[in-house]
């Protein structure tokens, strides 16, 4: 039986042209998913809207190649890693595999800041997770989302950041924990307000 | 799918799973704007296309048909 998702595909692919009725919905079932994750992993607010609207119009031309045999969250969450990447080495002109490892300081210069923002984000763990996610080094944030927002292996972040796996293990593990500590000391700094 | 390593035992971070951000301002609209735009102009190239070749193939055929001898490609009508 079709799910919803395909039901809308089918009828997107066999719509007259000039007719996205269809693929629109499929965009608003998808939107607030596929802009979060362009944004993170950007790392840029203003950049993820128009990211988003470039993976959703190449997933539109790409839609006859979709085979259903994963779900089009799964499908259309490959075109955007895909695409986020790419337009983050030609932001920065080169690949992940020579970005500095962040130092002790990066910690705790982000664990102040978070911190410091606690009494505004109070109650709302949704921005704390933000402030956190945007204040992290992109060296970590950027596996960190791949693993644990886009559900991907480990071997295939270490195949799209061009890294080993076991570097990729290290700096998901090394986010983890500077996520846990300052999601911690963010949520504590609140309820003290 | 969570791989065991020496390098990182840990659990995925649950906060994440989840979480989404509201989305930005009419971005359905921005798709079917940009979608539009460029099926316009992808069909405007084709009409352009298509009209410069059909002119060159009559050019050609008035163009064969004026020399002495020839009669100029077969036509079906």
């Amino acid at each position: 039986m079709l799910d919803a998702d395909e039901i809308l595909v089918e009828r997107a692919c066999n719509a007259r042209p000039g007719d996205v009725r269809a693929f629109e919905e499929l965009v608003r079932r998808h939107q607030a998913k596929v802009q979060t994750n362009c944004r993170y992993l950007s790392g840029n607010q203003e950049d993820a809207l128009d990211l988003a609207q470039e993976v959703m119009v190449k997933a539109y031309f790409n839609l006859k190649r979709f085979e259903g045999r994963s779900s089009f969250a799964t499908w259309i969450g490959r075109i955007k890693v895909n695409h986020c990447l790419n337009h983050l080495r030609r932001e920065r002109g080169r690949a992940f595999v020579d970005l500095e490892e962040p130092g002790l300081e990066a910690d705790a210069a982000m664990h102040s800041r978070v911190k410091a923002d606690a009494a505004a984000l109070a109650g709302d763990a949704k921005q704390l997770i933000a402030r956190i996610l945007e204040e992290m080094p992109e060296t970590l944030r950027v596996p960190l989302i791949l693993r644990d927002m886009d559900g991907l292996s480990y071997q295939e972040v270490a195949d799209r950041l061009e890294l080993g796996q076991s570097a990729v293990k290290m700096r998901i593990k090394r986010a983890r924990e500077m996520f846990r500590a300052a999601y911690a000391e963010g949520a504590s700094g609140a309820g003290q307000q | 799918m969570p791989d065991n390593s020496e390098h990182d035992d840990g659990q995925p971070l649950e906060e994440l799973k989840e979480h989404t951000l509201e989305a930005g301002p009419d971005l359905p609209g921005r798709v079917r704007r940009s979608i539009n735009r460029s099926t316009l102009g992808a069909d405007s190239l084709e009409f352009s296309v298509t009209v410069m070749l059909k002119t060159f193939w009559e050019h050609l055929v008035v163009l064969i048909e004026s020399i002495p001898g020839t009669k100029g490609p077969d036509k079906e009508d």
